[in-house]
């Protein structure tokens, strides 16, 4: 039951054992500075931010504190797939893993690339009722290809900001205010909004009508008459970064010609040169770079861990800008960081002079499940498909055949109600919804929540899930193994337990809880107010109603 | 603020700067009040909030006195107002419903809107945007000033009143009744991001909700045995968890502990409005509610609302979508404008007729008002339509100047504030800013807009 302890290449633990410092720290000395800057390049760490936090652990005589193995593994799952790893994956790609061969396990998985396009799908809004659904799509594929490795995060920003599936969802001033948004962590100013907007002028809305699925949908094109002279300077001018006019050559010399109306398609690589502009200065600006790796220490440090450890920011900044913006490899890094690995219980007796508690680097904060990610850990868990949302269409667009008369849905990942019509069976769709999930981005975002309704909510469908009656996923051995019967004898249920909180839970059971459930057990079973064979329902719901379940 | 902008307006048209010209950057100071609350604060005890989702073609309704242009909704005369309650000062449209309609659970007979509009004061300038020579015209942004008060902004005015409204202090966050939205235009008065997310308001589609039962229908009473477990299994879990992460951990456990109180709430008749079920009489029944709201887009939703009144909940806002009439207006718009001036009529009826807990109606206490994104506007002057026989939002005058109607206890009724020229809709004399309306509201139930919006309440509205 006993897990492996993890050991970082960094010789950190060298250092010796832990001196604890409980007195207000003093101000170092040029001689301990001197000393502890020497000693910091004496340890060849393997880890930038390792690197960066030498002087906070050196000069406190801190070493780092891991979690342990199947923590992280959970952790690690839950950041990067949006699931629970099955127990499987936490014997067989986790324990006595170094966590590098973990987080390369993880971030292999296609999971890692899907959970990255759900969370620009939110970021970009992706919505079809505003972009043609291929432009989407094509969009997504970009997120994918920077998840991949295949585009740097530069390249990225200059590609997807004037990107039909951008330039067709945003317009006037919010395409300059959600690019700063997205790419930059703060909202244009009113100047820089009033002055950059201009660069996308030339992108205008027009009315089209799909030929392969029979509906209207307004699409985007590039109108190169508005960006010509004497217009040019004052529409599709910026001077704020730098003068900046975005304008491409007339196609036709009349400028009322449908020639001058040019779709994303028809466009020329010097054409599209011309067009990213706005992505070129905006991945120019002092901050573009920063932000990526100020966002990923917030989202998977949490705690405002950016903020709190600049030395640590600046570090990986660095690091990102060594390997040529490459957004995975600067995720890695950042994950298998003593910052990203460490127990979420706090240290006893380290406490900062300020706070009074322990500092907030020194534990990794406890993390909150969002609405997909429960309901994907549920469903591997009791093994029961319940079908998924499709980031890219909140809903679907569909249009009739003019000879049928059919409806007829465009192509999407929702599971299908209708093969002949690829009609989209919206039932999970409905459910993540309630909770905050699947948003479609107009009317509802995703949000994160609890409270009381949530939390009923929540419990229906715990029970629902948990009493299906082929919920084989409760039950040790599961749905190709030999059948495993509900017993009475502490052996069943024990194994039962285990099961259970290793499916739910990620880790092996503790002896108090075992205990606990078997006393209790014992005395439902003893009055016959429960029986064996409801046992696996009844704590299916117990666990997954546990805050351990939820919060990671 | 109005009178400071439309000088500045005015100047501009002396200076003939042509259409397309960028107009003289103006720096736009938000006026906070010196005293952020007014002499009307709390002066209600519910807000409820209309919202007529896509833009809808106000003035048609609640400024209605307009050339073709700017209403072509009229009658066969074509006259674009009909008659209303003597002293009006605003026009209604008539597109609105004149007949009184029987309701047998009542024994009587609704009067139509014509015959309420002294008890509705209208603002006839509401603007994202006075500043601006161009309003916000974009669905996303709007909608997002009319909800939370900003263009991006990331709480919506529901989870603000969640927030910061005295009723769901300490305990009070688990027993009190949440802000609710109804429809899925708005969720968006809910939206709560960041760490706002404990505040965001409940959500429900409409009365199908309850007749099918919903997610919470399914409820399997846990045994004791579990019970005990799962609540040492919680315990131990706590115990490993920092001090800082118990906050967040602690708002589920005790979201958890309170969810049985509202299981029976959620499962009252009285909330299966499409039902008759068994609901005390001076609840008012479902039937009468049925009867006096009807069964259009409105209606239910409508009387949900009074239902999460009853249950104690302060503000709640309805959504219903359809008034994004870019085309066939001439059909689509009539319908929802008729269902929509129902809705007003039948809360003038009702909630009179509801006794309060605090004492006197739910009229005394209760502030209604209907709210959109924008109006409409790029119509042609002989038709008053554009070329797909519908109108759009340019941000022009036709669109950025709502016409908001409020009505209720705390307002005196009758009045037109912010005229608007009936041949250019130019704004004649005061202009509102829309986030001002939120303030009204917000600074009526008792909560002070100042905490996170940056105008003073508009406090014309009232009236007298």
């Amino acid at each position: 039951m006993k897990t492996g302890v993890f050991l970082l290449l960094a010789t950190a633990l060298a250092l010796g054992a832990c001196a604890e410092d409980t007195d207000p720290e003093p101000a170092p000395t040029p001689d301990a500075v001197a000393e502890e800057r020497d000693v910091c390049e004496e340890l060849q760490f393997g880890n930038a931010a390792d690197a960066a936090m030498c002087p906070r652990v050196q000069r406190a005589g801190l070493n780092p504190r891991y979690a342990d193995a199947t923590t992280v593994c959970r952790r690690m799952a839950i950041d990067l797939l949006g699931r629970t790893p099955t127990w499987t994956e936490v014997e067989g790609q986790c324990q006595g893993k170094s966590p590098a061969e973990m987080v390369d396990y993880f971030m292999s998985q296609p999971e890692y690339v899907r959970r990255h396009q759900r969370r620009w799908a939110d970021l970009f809004q992706y919505n079809d009722g505003f972009s043609h659904y291929r432009h989407i799509l094509a969009l997504d594929e970009l997120v994918a290809q920077l998840y991949r490795g295949e585009v740097n995060y530069a390249r990225f920003g200059e590609l997807a900001l004037t990107h039909p599936g951008y330039t067709g969802r945003h317009f006037g001033e919010a395409r300059v205010a959600v690019a700063f948004r997205v790419f930059l962590g703060r909202d244009a100013h009113p100047v820089e909004r009033a002055d950059m907007v201009g660069l996308w002028t030339i992108w205008q809305p027009v009315q089209d009508y799909d030929a392969d699925y029979y509906f209207q949908h307004i699409d985007v094109r590039a109108y190169p008459p508005i960006c010509q002279p004497p217009l040019d300077e004052l529409l599709c001018h910026s001077s704020v970064y730098g003068d900046t006019t975005v304008a491409i050559p007339l196609r036709d010399p009349d400028a009322s010609s449908y020639r001058n109306l040019i779709r994303p398609d028809d466009l020329t690589e010097d054409e599209w040169e011309a067009l990213r502009a706005p992505g070129r200065i905006l991945a120019a600006l002092p901050y573009y770079n920063e932000h990526a790796v100020t966002e990923a220490m917030d989202r998977y440090l949490g705690w405002g861990a950016a903020a709190g450890l600049p030395e640590v920011r600046l570090a990986l900044l660095r690091y990102f800008e060594g390997v040529d913006l490459d957004v995975p490899a600067m995720e890695r890094e950042l994950l298998t960081s003593h910052l990203y690995l460490q127990t979420t219980t706090p240290p006893e007796n380290e406490v900062a002079p300020l706070t009074g508690e322990a500092p907030r680097w020194r534990y990794s904060p406890v993390k909150f499940m969002d609405v997909e990610t429960w309901l994907d850990s549920l469903s591997l868990t009791v093994k029961r498909d319940f079908g998924q949302c499709d980031h890219r269409f909140p809903y679907v667009r569909n249009g009739v055949h003019p000879q049928s008369g059919q409806t007829i849905y465009a192509p999407h990942a929702y599971p299908v109600a209708n093969p002949e019509t690829n009609t989209p069976d919206f039932t999970y769709a409905t459910v993540a919804r309630v909770l905050g999930g699947c948003p479609d981005r107009l009317q509802q975002f995703r949000f994160t929540g609890t409270g009381v309704v949530h939390a009923l909510d929540q419990e229906s469908i715990l029970q629902y899930l948990c009493y299906l009656p082929d919920a084989t996923g409760l039950l040790p051995g599961g749905h190709f193994n030999a059948p495993f019967a509900p017993g009475a004898d502490r052996e069943t249920r024990t194994a039962l337990f285990r099961h259970q909180i290793r499916s739910f839970y990620s880790r092996e059971p503790a002896d108090a809880e075992l205990g606990d459930f078997l006393d209790s057990t014992d005395a439902c079973l003893a009055s016959s107010a429960c029986t064996p064979d409801q046992l696996p329902a009844q704590l299916c719901v117990a666990l997954t109603q546990g805050a351990e379940f939820l919060h990671y | 603020m109005s009178e400071q902008n439309n000088s500045r307006r005015e100047f501009l048209k002396a200076a003939a700067i042509g259409a397309g010209a960028v107009a003289a950057p103006w720096i736009w100071v938000p006026r906070r009040a010196f005293a952020a609350t007014t002499d009307f604060h709390k002066s209600a005890k519910h807000i409820l909030v209309l919202y007529a989702d896509g833009g809808m073609r106000s003035p048609s309704l609640f400024n209605a006195d307009k050339i073709r242009q700017w209403n072509p909704h009229v009658d066969g005369q074509g006259n674009p107002t009909q008659p209303s309650a003597p002293g009006t000062e605003w026009d209604l449209g008539a597109v609105a419903d004149a007949a009184p309609l029987r309701m047998n659970s009542w024994d009587d007979n609704l009067p139509p809107l014509p015959a309420v509009t002294g008890d509705i004061t209208v603002l006839g300038t509401v603007d994202h945007e006075p500043h601006k020579e161009q309003s916000d015209a974009n669905h996303q942004s709007a909608k997002l000033r009319m909800t939370t008060g900003y263009p991006d902004g990331t709480t919506g005015f529901l989870a603000q009143i969640s927030k910061h409204h005295g009723l769901y202090a300490g305990e009070g966050r688990f027993t009190a009744f949440p802000p609710v939205s109804i429809g899925g235009g708005a969720r968006i008065f809910g939206l709560a991001g960041g760490d706002n997310f404990k505040f965001r308001s409940l959500f429900f589609n409409g009365p199908e909700d309850f007749d099918r039962g919903g997610p919470r229908s399914f409820h399997i009473p846990a045994p004791s045995w579990a019970e005990g477990f799962a609540a040492r299994q919680d315990e131990r879990y706590t115990a490993r968890v920092s001090p800082a992460d118990l906050q967040r951990v602690g708002l589920y456990l005790d979201s958890k502990k309170n969810m049985g109180r509202f299981r029976d709430i959620l499962a009252a008749p009285m909330l299966n409005i499409l039902r008759d079920g068994n609901v005390a009489a001076e609840l008012g029944t479902n039937a009468q509610l049925r009867d006096a709201f009807g069964a259009g887009p409105w209606g239910p939703r409508v009387a949900l609302a009074i239902r999460m009144f009853q249950l104690g909940s302060p503000a709640v806002a309805v959504a219903v979508g359809g008034y994004d009439t870019h085309s066939n207006e001439m059909l689509d718009f009539p319908p929802l404008a008729r269902d929509l001036g129902r809705q007003l009529a039948a809360l003038r009826y009702v909630l009179p007729r509801l006794q309060h807990p605090d004492g006197g109606t739910y009229w005394d206490h209760t502030l209604v008002t209907v709210v959109s994104e924008f109006a409409r506007d790029n119509t042609e002057r002989s038709t008053g339509y554009n070329s797909a026989q519908g109108s759009d939002h340019r941000g022009l005058n036709g669109s950025r100047f709502q016409a908001v109607p409020f009505m209720g206890g705390p307002i005196a009724g009758a009045k037109l504030y912010g005229a608007t020229d009936r041949e250019t809709m130019a704004a004649k004399d005061e202009v509102f800013a829309s986030q001002g309306v939120l303030a009204m509201l917000s600074d009526a139930v008792g909560v002070d807009p100042g905490l996170f919006l940056d105008e003073p309440a508009i406090t014309r509205a009232y009236g007298g």
